[in-house]
């Protein structure tokens, strides 16, 4: 095709390259670090997601979580598992095609059930001690999260991401408000949690994709 | 480049953040819930009544079946407009022998319900109360008001003791 208004020849380029399609398999790193930062605490986590178009990242997150508080005064144990199905979107314009580094923004329906057990004595006063107190309850929660963060692929098929998210509570059967840590979604008590990942990831080639892109050059 | 750059930059701020943290296991609140009662009578002046507060000294408060403690025994020479009573966890009435100076002896009696009320982690629970009715055996029933149902570790005054007299010195 050619053209020419005057001033400018525009003149339209077909430029193929490939990219790899694969399946991404994450670990969140920063839930082992959860034990230093509050004792009692441990959780793993771990991610799958694909470009499933061009930088279209369907995503799914599942983990677990035990947390424990335990002194004289109170004793509580949570135990659940959660998982979150959403999506990443990469906002980062690529020069070269074939790089997959991207920076995501993403949005994940969450879900948890957890066994939150707590038991408490409450200290004596002047007339002496108190009955001893003990719930028991089954949990289920509901949020959505908000992601925005970066992978970058340092070796080939190797990947390091951390995002931040902001967890919005929908829903929870909560029964009191000493729920202290719903898995996946934080501090019970709070009705948005603001978390944060870095995971690894390896991504497994499953396919190469052949795109052409036509290219006007004026 | 510039996304490894921003990766390794906040991999380095978590470290350091993670390395920063302590955990503080003391308990900083106060943990228990106080009947708080003040001191007040009638006065009449140029014809005018109202309720004045009044101070008094010589306090002595003992709970019953609580023989070998006082709650308070202030002695005379401090006078004091209000007194704070904690109350039984274990039951739903309290009953207090509160002598006023040597004038005033009677019995209180107070019955509410009590609650478990979380405060966080460090602390565990406390106990609240929601008082249903106080009055004393011998004075006349409106000797003593609820005027704040909710007991808890707040200072607001639950209760009033109407004295039928000002019999405190003022401080």
């Amino acid at each position: 095709m050619f053209s020419n208004n005057g001033n400018a020849q525009i003149i339209p380029i077909e430029k193929s390259y490939e990219w790899v399609r694969g399946i991404r398999l994450g670990c969140d790193i920063s839930r082992f670090g959860l034990p230093i930062i509050q004792k009692g605490r441990n959780a793993t986590e771990f991610s799958i997601d694909t470009e499933l178009k061009r930088n279209f990242y369907p995503t799914f997150e599942a983990g677990f979580e035990n947390s424990t508080v335990n002194n004289d005064r109170i004793t509580y144990k949570s135990n659940g598992i959660y998982g979150r199905l959403g999506f990443d979107y990469n906002i980062l314009k690529r020069d070269d095609p074939t790089n997959r580094n991207a920076f995501l923004v993403g949005i994940r329906y969450g879900f948890s059930a957890s066994k939150q057990t707590t038991n408490w004595n409450i200290e004596g006063n002047y007339w002496g001690k108190a009955p001893e107190g003990s719930s028991s309850d089954i949990m289920g929660t509901h949020w959505m999260e908000l992601a925005v963060g970066l992978k970058v692929e340092v070796l080939q098929n190797l990947f390091l991401g951390w995002s931040i998210r902001e967890r919005i509570l929908f829903s929870s059967t909560k029964v009191n408000n000493y729920s202290y840590a719903i898995p996946g979604f934080g501090n019970g008590a709070n009705n948005s949690n603001l978390g944060m990942n870095y995971s690894i990831y390896y991504s497994i080639p499953i396919k190469k994709v052949k795109v052409v892109e036509k290219i006007i050059k004026k | 480049m510039i996304g490894r750059l921003l990766s390794s930059v906040l991999f380095a701020i978590s470290a350091v953040f993670i390395g920063s943290c302590s955990s503080d296991k003391s308990c900083t609140e106060n943990m228990t819930s106080t009947m708080n009662t003040g001191f007040y009578y009638w006065s009449k002046l140029n014809g005018t009544i109202s309720l004045k507060d009044s101070f008094v000294s010589g306090i002595i408060i003992r709970g019953i079946n609580q023989t070998d403690s006082f709650f308070y025994n202030t002695g005379t020479d401090k006078s004091f407009k209000k007194i704070s009573l904690s109350l039984p966890q274990l039951n739903d009435t309290a009953l207090f022998i509160v002598n006023l100076n040597s004038i005033w002896m009677d019995t209180l009696h107070i019955t509410y319900k009590r609650k478990s009320v979380f405060v966080n982690y460090n602390c565990g629970f406390r106990s609240e109360f929601t008082l249903d009715s106080a009055w004393f055996s011998a004075h006349p029933k409106d000797s003593i008001k609820i005027t704040q149902r909710y007991v808890s570790t707040s200072i607001q005054e639950n209760c009033k003791i109407i004295l039928f007299r000002d019999f405190g010195v003022q401080q």
